[in-house]
């Protein structure tokens, strides 16, 4: 569950942009999970999140507010500088569940993949997926905007 | 002629390559109980398990097949002396699948994993047949290619066994962006009802 990029841009102008580019993307891929995400469907995943043997709780809580718990997930998605230019968007694996000793990534990527016993519902690595196939577009139509090499009608077609 | 095929394709090329049977399109939480089933109650790993994990259909890229479709073949029964023309009809989809790798140890899980990523990164092009119902039932096929998203997970720390025998488990996604949505349609030749009148001679009054 995690997007590597690296623009290969040597033009300072454009590498000026990266990282509002991958403010951009963050925030997208944020509204994109929060837009598309069942709620009802991850409500039948708290039991299992309550008596998981891999979730060491501080106190075991009676009840999770998976809203309240996607909300967190989604707030940890991160945009990371990695070396040689390269960038990550992936969950913060240093946040940590509240009232626990886990970390939400853990959580993000149990409700995601599922395990052994729950199916997984794949509402990040579902949006991850777009993006990534998508990010050269993206890439383009944002130094395109941002530089002002073309205007908004010429990057948005209405069909 | 719907998306099973392209399940079907790959789970044949899977058991192909790791010749083994047990190969299935089954989410994960389903992977133990199915082989329990197949094995007698007795799991043995290593096991390779595929979920499908959604198609989308590229409506961004039209396709020439979408409505008339493209004439595939011309079939002529002798018997009834009937023509018989089947079009073929394909929508242009993307079809997404999670493949696990269940192993006991960490080792063996990298190499299978390594192995198959190396197999499908050379040989990424696989064949799927759609049957269109002719008289000599030969399918059409079409070759499709799979490609292998760049993250891989291991997850083997949710499993919920983790106390009662460890094993592992890592995870990639794969996707197709060149499968297509079939459907084949037959029709008999066109033919033209021609009522030639000789200019002087009186209509037939039968027709």
């Amino acid at each position: 569950m995690k997007i590597i990029f690296k623009i290969t841009s040597k033009d300072k102008e454009e590498l000026s942009i990266v990282n509002d580019f991958c403010n951009m993307l963050v925030s997208e891929i944020k509204s994109d999970i929060l837009n598309n995400v069942n709620y009802y469907k991850l409500s039948l995943y708290e039991d299992s999140l309550i008596k998981s043997s891999w979730i060491i709780w501080k106190r075991t809580p009676r009840k999770i507010d998976m809203k309240k718990l996607v909300n967190l997930i989604v707030d940890s998605i991160v945009c990371t500088n990695l070396r040689k230019g390269r960038h990550m968007i992936s969950v913060d694996n240093s946040v940590i569940l509240p009232n626990s000793y886990t970390s939400i990534e853990r959580v993000a990527r149990f409700l995601d993949r599922g395990n052994e016993l729950y199916n997984g519902t794949f509402f990040i690595s579902k949006i991850f997926m777009k993006y990534q196939k998508r990010i050269n577009d993206y890439w383009k139509s944002y130094v395109s905007l941002r530089l002002r090499k073309i205007t908004v009608s010429e990057v948005v077609t209405i069909v | 002629m719907s998306v099973y095929k392209y399940d079907e394709a790959i789970v044949r090329d899977l058991r192909h390559i790791l010749q083994d049977n047990r190969i299935h399109i089954v989410p994960p939480e389903n992977v133990f109980r199915l082989l329990a089933r197949i094995d007698k109650d007795t799991i043995e790993l290593p096991a390779v398990s595929i979920s499908r994990r959604g198609w989308s259909l590229s409506g961004s890229r039209p396709h020439t097949m979408k409505f008339d479709g493209t004439l595939l073949v011309h079939v002529k029964d002798d018997d009834t002396n009937t023509d018989k023309y089947v079009n073929l009809q394909a929508i242009p989809m993307s079809i997404m699948y999670q493949m696990d790798v269940w192993t006991k140890t960490r080792e063996e899980n990298d190499n299978i994993m390594r192995e198959l990523i190396f197999y499908y990164s050379t040989h990424p092009t696989l064949n799927v047949e759609i049957p269109y119902g002719s008289k000599d039932n030969v399918p059409y096929h079409h070759k499709f290619n799979i490609f292998f998203m760049e993250d891989i997970e291991d997850n083997s720390d949710i499993v919920n066994h983790m106390n009662r025998g460890e094993y592992f488990r890592q995870t990639i996604s794969f996707y197709t962006d060149d499968a297509y949505l079939w459907k084949s349609t037959s029709r008999g030749p066109t033919v033209i009802d021609v009522d030639v009148l000789v200019k002087g001679e009186p209509r037939d009054e039968n027709n």
